[in-house]
């Protein structure tokens, strides 16, 4: 499989989930502005600034780092926003596979992919349904016999 | 089949928590009755005993086993029953557990494991007697005989010395000090307080004499008073290693290791009589420890990590207790030729020497900045800020010199389908061998200071029940990659055109990889 790169709705999900997140310190913000105090200027001005951080930077640079592909040997996952990362999961060590949806990537139509292997797991997000049952009978594919995958 | 009844004591534990009724009770009673009160309900404390024992009953009672060359079958459950089966193939160690105090039973503990379950127990723990759990041994190493093709045979018995040294390499003294200490006050409980006072207070001044005859002792050596509270700090981690070193050497004495075919066996131990059966193939990775000390001296200890060894504090990891290089090598090769080291293929650069020693640079500056700050502020406490200053800047300039050794050891090779890392974890330096099957994940990770010059960390987490990471710094990019096959057509590099604030921190790192350039051009001319 060559590389591919996740739907580019996780992008929208991801800052709509930082949007939810974010009503609770606006809601602190906007209660005890009457009684304005510095404590809360500061804090205010920080929430806000790691608020734009992440939905400027963060998530745009994450969903650009983010790709997966399978080789002969194993499953790759490049991420990582500070870091850049290489995930190979050699696919005789994956165990199973989940695929896991939020209401939010209900609405938009995505899911994640969840890798479980013995001693770790790794995580895709942002597929598309189709994308993620082709990944998953990849990984974990099924014998005509229903027995194990020979070494 | 049962098992032995003496798992209704060892099931009694899961049930414990119904005594929360009668503590409960007599909480209510207390508050709103009195003795009289509690007296007449305590009819429900009986019930509740009686019905502790009936449970743990009915669970032995509903446990049942049966083993034959296919694999163990067994139930287990009073109301919600589970019938489960594991297969031969599929049992990693089979391990067979005699403490002392059952010999007199002829009562032995079963750990059966596999794979899958709970990291931190076994899958299948069974209380049998020794002619039942040898049956079970010998039906197991039978069925594996079978599928075995006939190859490797051996068998190594480490001296007496080897096994001294590994005990008193591998002993803690914060463990020690736990049993002493748990020791004197459950004595205490037992045997009067007074036993435990009498005890406390020949610490006392035992640490007083030491503090005043140091000293002396020592002819002036040492020539800083001793404070009393430092003398028994002290003598508390002595006394505390030399019991862990004890409880080790108990642990590991009479340590055998035999290999035939596919199958390792493992036995020892004078307190806890230990045999482990177990499949090379299951072997996560083969650990060659050294600290800082047996490194200078060249010495060797060769360890094994594998599904259901290491579960218990007392199991027997060693294979090679304490060997010199030569010899380690040469029994590694008999035990298990197919975990042989190779020499390092990729390794750190010459600068990465500030990346292995940052982590104890800190401690190992600060610690004698703020010692010498503590005598400026505080002059009266002088003698045991000296004191302990030193005694906490030793571990720190310790894990330096680890750090040290590290930078000059560390690195990766790979010898058919088998890796070689070498890397280092606090005090202890490794050197791990593991297949490329065993391989969980492998994490290559690239820090935005290690761009410019294409380096990365490894991490590779084996498969194991729990997570193991291996954690190798700064080596070549592309290197990696290729080494451990997670090559396809992308690489940070080629990511795609690179956002507005990316390609103001890549002309950035331009600029000082130029200027750098130029430096070093200045200097050779």
């Amino acid at each position: 499989m060559t590389l591919q790169k996740p739907d580019l709705h996780v992008l929208t999900v991801w800052r709509l989930r930082l949007l939810l997140v974010a009503i609770l310190p606006s809601f602190l913000s906007a209660y005890f502005a009457p009684h304005i105090g510095l404590v809360w200027w500061v804090f205010t001005a920080a929430w806000i600034f790691a608020f734009l951080g992440f939905y400027i930077f963060y998530y745009p640079i994450k969903y650009r780092k983010l790709a997966y592909s399978v080789n002969e040997k194993c499953l790759l996952i490049h991420c990582g926003v500070i870091y850049t990362r290489v995930k190979a999961i050699p696919l005789t060590s994956v165990q199973y596979v989940s695929i896991a949806t939020t209401p939010l990537q209900r609405l938009f139509g995505i899911c994640s992919l969840i890798v479980f292997t013995a001693g770790s797991n790794a995580y895709i997000p942002g597929l598309a349904p189709d994308k993620a049952d082709e990944l998953r009978d990849l990984l974990t594919p099924v014998l005509p016999d229903g027995g194990e995958e020979p070494a | 089949m049962r098992t032995h009844p003496i798992s209704i004591a060892a099931f009694l534990y899961r049930f414990l928590f119904l005594l929360l009724i009668p503590v409960g009770r007599g909480f209510i009673t207390a508050l709103t009755g009195g003795l009289l009160a509690w007296l007449r309900g305590a009819w429900i404390d009986l019930i509740v005993v009686a019905v502790i024992l009936a449970l743990a009953y009915a669970k032995w009672d509903q446990f049942k086993y049966h083993m034959d060359s296919s694999g163990i079958y067994f139930t287990i459950g009073i109301f919600f029953k589970r019938n489960s089966f594991i297969p031969m193939q599929k049992i990693s160690t089979f391990s067979i557990l005699r403490p002392f105090w059952f010999k007199p039973f002829h009562l032995v503990k079963v750990r059966i494991d596999t794979i899958a379950g709970d990291p931190g127990k076994a899958d299948l723990s069974l209380y049998l007697r020794a002619d039942e759990a040898g049956r079970l041994m010998r039906l197991h190493g039978a069925a594996h005989e079978q599928q075995a093709s006939p190859g490797i045979s051996a068998e190594y018995r480490p001296p007496v010395l080897g096994v001294v040294f590994l005990s008193l390499f591998t002993s803690n003294s914060f463990l020690g000090i736990v049993f002493v200490a748990t020791f004197i006050s459950q004595a205490g409980q037992i045997l009067g307080e007074q036993l435990s006072e009498l005890l406390f207070a020949t610490f006392q001044e035992l640490a007083r004499q030491i503090a005043i005859s140091l000293p002396l002792l020592t002819a002036g050596f040492l020539a800083i008073r001793l404070p009393p509270i430092a003398a028994g700090v002290a003598i508390a981690l002595l006394g505390g290693w030399l019991v862990a070193f004890l409880l080790n050497l108990l642990q590991t004495k009479n340590l055998r290791v035999q290999r035939k075919n596919d199958r390792l066996r493992i036995s020892g131990g004078i307190l806890v009589e230990k045999d482990y059966s177990l499949r090379t193939g299951d072997i996560s990775f083969v650990d060659i420890r050294q600290s800082l000390v047996t490194r200078t001296l060249r010495l060797y200890s060769v360890f094994v990590n594998a599904i259901g060894i290491g579960k218990d504090k007392s199991d027997i990891a060693a294979i090679i207790p304490f060997s010199t290089k030569s010899r380690a090598m040469r029994q590694l090769g008999l035990l298990l030729p197919e975990y042989c080291s190779t020499p390092r293929q990729l390794r750190p650069n010459g600068g990465a020497i500030f990346k292995f020693i940052i982590d104890p640079l800190w401690p190992c500056l600060l610690i004698p900045a703020a010692t010498f700050l503590g005598i400026w502020l505080l002059p009266n406490w002088a003698e045991i800020l000296r004191f302990a200053g030193f005694m906490l800047s030793l571990p720190a300039f310790w894990f330096l010199g680890v750090r040290l050794m590290d930078f000059f050891s560390s690195g990766v090779s790979r010898s058919g389908k088998h890796y070689t890392l070498r890397y280092s974890n606090l005090y202890y330096l490794h050197t791990v061998v593991f297949s490329y099957d065993k391989i969980a994940l492998v994490n290559i990770r690239q820090s935005i200071l290690q761009r410019g010059d294409n380096k990365c960390d490894l991490v590779v987490s084996t498969r194991a029940e729990g997570r193991m990471r291996h954690h190798i710094r700064n080596i070549g990019w592309d290197e990696t990659v290729a080494l451990f096959e997670a090559q396809d057509a992308w690489a940070p590099a080629d990511a795609g055109i690179p956002n507005w604030y990316e390609r103001i921190f890549q002309r950035a790192l331009a600029v000082w990889n130029r200027r750098t350039a130029g430096r070093k051009d200045g200097s050779k001319r």
